[in-house]
């Protein structure tokens, strides 16, 4: 006899264990460039095109490159600066989530579509202060803040109209 | 728990707006510092029209009987970053006064996002049955 079998007709065998467990996404576990393969070319260049603003953004920030251009190094409010280290950090945390998403394909369009939706509100949140505080020899700062921003949310709006694509060409 | 759970949100939302509907028409609102009175009149200003919004979309979308569970995890999500943002910045802006209604919304923010939290979670269940 099997060690694996099951004389209880109420208990589940090890194989119908199994057969469910393969079955839950949460334990599909594949890489990115797995997941990335299975999307459209232009889903694979905008995530891309996503990582490499980040990594160049961490790199000019870093280097000091880009603090001459921070609205805190226009402003001199200590707020300003601390605002935008912590939502720097938000978003590492918002692509370490899409990059989880995405390796376990697990509710990818959702997980972007709330990254868009937290861009929009740092869009709005951020614009919103600084045409209050800045004075108008400085708009040029704030058109780059806004392209900036504008850059990072249209990069996740075309990789949730995507996903969407594959979803409805899937089903 | 969810009803009771979305009252506790709109019993919050609903103080929140009376709060900073006070502090737009009321000069006893002193914030302690310069810094701090422009970032309470730049915040009030964009969070009192976010929470409106959310709280209409959030009753037309009940309405209508439209899942929900993404604007739910959006709007929890954006609650979350605003209080990280207050605790960690902010502190001495959003508690601007020892008025008890500022008070008030203080004590009960942690109430209110582990709520709104709970019927986010909920809603998702609910949207993929």
């Amino acid at each position: 006899m099997s060690k694996h079998s099951n004389k209880d007709p109420t208990q589940p065998s090890q194989e119908e264990l199994d057969a469910l467990l393969g079955s839950t996404s949460l334990f599909s576990f594949q890489s990115v460039r797995a997941s990335l393969d299975r999307r459209s070319l232009l889903f694979k260049r905008t995530y891309i095109v996503l990582m490499a603003v980040t990594l160049l953004y961490v790199m000019g920030w870093f280097t000091g490159l880009v603090k001459p251009y921070m609205v805190f190094a226009i402003t001199g409010l200590e707020a300003d600066y601390q605002l935008h280290q912590i939502r720097f950090l938000l978003a590492f945390i918002m692509i370490t989530i899409g990059t989880i998403a995405l390796n376990f394909d697990w509710h990818v369009e959702e997980t972007f579509s709330t990254m868009a939706w937290i861009q929009v509100y740092f869009i709005i949140s951020g614009v919103g202060r600084q045409w209050r505080t800045m004075s108008e020899d400085n708009l040029a700062v704030i058109v780059i803040y806004v392209c900036n921003l504008l850059l990072i949310l249209s990069l996740l709006v075309i990789l949730i109209i995507e996903e969407r694509r594959l979803k409805s060409t899937a089903s | 728990m969810y009803r009771f759970s979305v009252t506790i949100c709109f019993i919050f939302a609903s103080l929140v707006i009376v709060l900073f509907t006070l502090i737009i028409s009321d000069n006893s609102f002193k914030p302690a510092t310069d810094q701090a009175a422009v970032l309470v009149q730049d915040l009030t200003a964009i969070r009192i029209w976010i929470v409106v919004a959310a709280l209409a979309l959030y009753s037309w979308k009940s309405a209508t009987k439209q899942p929900r569970g993404q604007f739910l995890a959006v709007v929890t999500a954006v609650a979350w970053i605003m209080f990280l943002e207050d605790y960690m910045v902010l502190d001495g802006v959003l508690i601007v006064a020892s008025q008890p209604l500022a008070q008030l919304v203080i004590l009960t923010r942690p109430i209110f996002l582990v709520a709104l939290t709970y019927v986010a979670f909920k809603q998702w269940e609910v949207d993929l049955i």
